[in-house]
């Protein structure tokens, strides 16, 4: 995707899928869209960008959010204000209790020398929620030695994920 | 390594593809052997997708052809004269390339694609997710009776484009595959089927009356055409495009496309499990009998369409036509801009049926309504390094922040300087707009006008309004941007490339034009740009001043590699760092240049500016400009091999 | 909480342009689809 939707700007996707389907089509997955509130798990690189979208959330919802900030340009020239990481928890908060914080950037600079491993740490911190059901570790250790280069150092960033994100949940 | 990717190789499977991944696989699958477009999105990576497939299987080369246009008139006439010759053509273009293909395709669309076929695929951009506007481009498949079938899944991306194809080719019609940014850009699963070589070679045969609507054959060729649309309108119902999904409500509904998956999940959360759907693949023409019967036991039907209305209308008129009683409603209950979701569906339909959203969503609506003021804005911005970004600075120091100054923009990376804190445009109208705008407006004001336009916009149609300032002379300052890619649409190895490896020059074409006075400069050289923008700006009549600096993305790309590859081999490497020490937080770089790789923050209890070193590509702007002499420069590996960045 | 089979299960992931965000969205379908997943379908932008 390029053009306007890119440089620098703000990303979202929408993951959705539906293990066995019903015989009434009616019911089932029928839009790449998640209608607002009803998603189930928010899964952040930056703080902000989860309040950004945050219509999809709603009391069914569970977060897990990097906490290393990406100031936007306005910021950086003192035009307008960043929201302290407290005041976008308390926001959060006021969707559901399971609202979690992991500094993956610095666990990935920590491990490997490189901020190339945050989204796959941050997909073992999302997947120790639960909240990606019917999907084993196995499944995306196969996905990530066919489709990423460094399959062995994402596939340990994904175990370092899932730990530390054990930690972090089990403490709440 | 990764996996190779196979997905449009397999002969059989089960895969997950985005809606253009499926659409190619599907022109693979039918046989397609000529492909021409202008990138713009969505519909830019349909042909990088047919590039990797040529650069990883060299042997399709004997039968599939993909072109990257110079624009979309040029792609569209190219894509009829192949198909003149017997063979499958697809042109891909975004919605408001219509604009500028639509002088050859209304001809085309007369004359008819046999003996080959044609399909032109849209991208169309309901929300502006991609583009400068939303536009309906839907109004041209009336205005030139272009059929058109519009997808909802990927796997109807890739069926439908098949038979989109087959008809084409059948009634001698160009269809139009309306595609958007949303159904382009989704996944699903797609189950393939095996590939078909297109024609390698095909002949062109003379048919005078057919391939030349002037009078009198442009009268024939217009009744042939009608002729050509009423037999394919008889046979819509056997295609299996359109489906109704039955119920017993007396209210019905009637849409396609990507409103189809908002409205059947809509329908779901608010319980109306008994609304009979019709689903229409095919949006134009539209068969009457198979519209009749859907409608004519319906008390109301509901048209859900994003943008004004256009099936609203032609079912309205159907209704009329055969005296049906039935209560025709869409525009008046839903937008007729922005792109729809599931939630603006079911919030309009709630309404209609007198129900309650669920409270789950009108929490989530409230709830961020509540909150969404604190949000800081993420504009896109120029990258890292860019010279368009150095350009602007140089212009807002030259003109004194803009004083009594037009910035007249233009559709590329730099349509993004209206942004703040820069706001450098005035205005944007299509490619090469601005400086056709400049050449009226500098006949009616003494403001100092500057217009801005890169090199592949000034290919695609900018060279036209450039003679025409040359020749009344036009007090305008015209900038363009020489970085040698087409950048914004992520750097299509496309005319533009192939006419630089051959010398191709902006300078050479400037010159033969006769463009009075000329410089060329280098915007990473800011204080010598800034003079000498002030120096052109107190000259009369017309000025141009290129830009000649490589986009920075891939000026950045090359050099790492270039560094590797000497690292591979032992070699060590001359190296600059730039920090930030006894900042007077002046806010130059941060406010005048905006360079995102420079952040502010807290040291040691003091406000500073910090430059990411992991983010900072050392074009060594902010350096040159900093009043203070706040950023240092240091060298590491001083008596080593330097890498600069290349010429171009 | 559990997730009947037939849930519809619904995932949105937020970031800035170059964090990986679209990667991290196909992996979680390539890895469904390795999973037997029955239905996929979502948005990249």
């Amino acid at each position: 995707m390029h053009g306007l939707a890119q440089r620098e700007g703000a990303i979202s996707s929408h993951t959705r899928y539906q293990k066995e389907i019903f015989e009434d089509d009616r019911k089932n997955l029928q839009s790449p869209l998640i209608c607002y509130g009803d998603a189930d798990l928010y899964i952040c690189f930056e703080p902000v960008e989860a309040l950004r979208r945050g219509i999809f959330a709603s009391n069914k919802t569970t977060f897990v959010i990097n906490t290393r900030t990406i100031p936007p340009i306005l910021i950086t020239a003192d035009l307008e204000e960043y929201p302290s990481l407290e005041k976008i928890k308390e926001i959060l908060k006021g969707y559901s209790d399971e609202v979690f914080f992991m500094n993956a950037t610095e666990l990935s600079l920590e491990k490997f020398n490189s901020n190339q491993q945050v989204n796959i740490i941050m997909l073992g911190f999302a997947i120790a929620t639960g909240k990606i059901p019917f999907i084993e570790i196995e499944h995306y250790e196969e996905v990530i030695k066919e489709w990423l280069r460094d399959p062995d150092d994402n596939i340990q960033a994904l175990q370092i994920g899932l730990e530390e994100g054990i930690k972090i949940i089990k403490k709440k | 390594m990764p996996r190779k990717d196979t997905r449009f190789l397999d002969e059989q499977g089960k895969v997950l593809m985005l809606g253009n991944e499926a659409l190619v696989r599907g022109c693979l699958e039918a046989g397609v052997s000529y492909v021409s477009q202008y990138p713009g999105t969505p519909t830019s990576d349909i042909g990088e997708y047919f590039h990797q497939v040529l650069r990883e299987n060299p042997e399709f080369k004997e039968y599939l052809v993909h072109h990257w246009a110079v624009n979309e008139a040029v792609a569209t006439s190219a894509c009829a004269g192949a198909a003149w010759t017997g063979c499958r053509s697809l042109n891909p273009m975004k919605h408001v390339g219509l604009n500028v293909a639509s002088d050859a395709l209304s001809v085309i669309a007369l004359n008819g694609p046999n003996p080959g076929g044609m399909v032109v695929s849209i991208g169309s951009d309901p929300g502006s997710l991609g583009s400068h506007q939303e536009q309906n481009e839907r109004f041209y498949a009336w205005m030139l009776h272009l059929p058109t079938i519009e997808p909802h899944t990927p796997q109807e991306c890739k069926d439908w484009i098949k038979i989109a194809f087959d008809l084409s080719e059948k009634y001698d019609l160009v269809f139009d595959f309306r595609m958007s940014t949303r159904s382009a850009h989704s996944r699903g699963f797609v189950e393939l089927e095996p590939l078909k070589k297109g024609k390698g070679k095909g002949e062109f045969i003379r048919n005078i009356p057919k391939f030349n609507s002037l009078p009198p054959h442009a009268i024939n060729n217009h009744i042939r055409l009608y002729e050509r649309i009423e037999k394919l309108r008889a046979a819509i119902p056997e295609l299996g495009l359109n489906k109704i999904i039955s119920g017993d409500n007396k209210i019905g509904i009637i849409t396609s496309g990507m409103p189809f998956g908002y409205t059947m999940e809509a329908l779901e959360q608010l319980g109306l499990n008994d609304v009979p759907v019709l689903k229409l693949g095919m949006i134009y023409p539209l068969n009457y009998k198979e519209i009749t019967n859907f409608i004519q036991n319906l008390e109301k039907v509901i048209i859900i369409e994003e943008l004004e209305p256009f099936l609203e209308l032609k079912i309205a008129e159907i209704a009329q036509n055969q005296r049906i009683n039935v209560e025709i409603i869409g525009e008046k209950f839903f937008p007729k801009y922005n792109e729809f979701s599931t939630g603006l569906v079911a919030t309009c339909l709630a309404k209609i049926f007198n129900k309650t959203p669920k409270d789950q969503m009108i929490k989530a609506i409230d709830y961020f309504n509540s909150y969404k003021e604190i949000i800081p804005s993420r504009f896109p911005t120029f990258c890292t390094g860019c010279p368009e970004r150095a350009t602007l600075y140089s212009i807002l120091k030259a003109t004194n922040s803009l004083e009594n100054t037009v910035i007249c923009g233009d559709i590329g990376c730099y349509v993004m300087s209206f942004f703040p804190p820069q706001e450098c445009s005035d205005l944007i109208i299509c490619m090469s707009g601005g400086i056709s705008a400049a050449i009226g407006m500098s006949t009616k004001t003494e403001q100092q006008i500057i217009a801005l336009i890169g090199d592949s916009t000034f290919f695609h149609t900018g060279m036209p309004p450039l003679a025409e300032a040359v020749g009344y002379n036009s007090n305008v300052l015209l900038i363009i941007f020489e970085n040698s890619w087409t950048a914004m649409t992520g750097h299509q190895d496309d005319v533009l490339r192939f006419l630089i490896n051959k010398g191709f020059s902006i300078e050479k074409i400037c010159k033969a034009i006769g463009v009075p006075w000329l410089r060329v400069e280098d915007s990473y050289n800011p204080k010598k740009l800034t003079r000498t923008i002030e120096e052109a700006l107190k000259i009369k009549g017309l000025k141009v001043i290129i830009i000649k600096r490589e986009c920075a993305l891939q000026a950045h790309r090359w050099r790492m590699n270039q560094v590797k590859e000497l690292e591979v081999k032992g070699e060590k490497i001359k190296e600059e760092v730039y920090q930030i020490y006894n900042c007077q937080m002046c806010y130059e770089c941060a406010r005048i240049l905006s360079c995102p790789a420079i952040r502010r923050t807290v040291i040691n209890e003091r406000e500073t500016m910090q430059i990411d070193e992991d983010r900072c590509i050392k074009c060594g702007v902010c350096f040159k400009i900093c009043p203070n002499a706040a950023i240092h420069k240091s060298i590491f590996n001083a008596l080593e091999k330097e890498v600069p960045f290349r010429e171009i | 909480m559990k997730f009947n089979e037939t849930d519809i299960v619904n995932i949105v992931i937020t970031g800035t342009a170059g964090q990986g965000v679209i990667t991290l969205k196909r992996l979680i379908e390539f890895a469904a689809q390795k999973a037997g997943i029955k239905r996929a379908f979502g948005s990249e932008i």
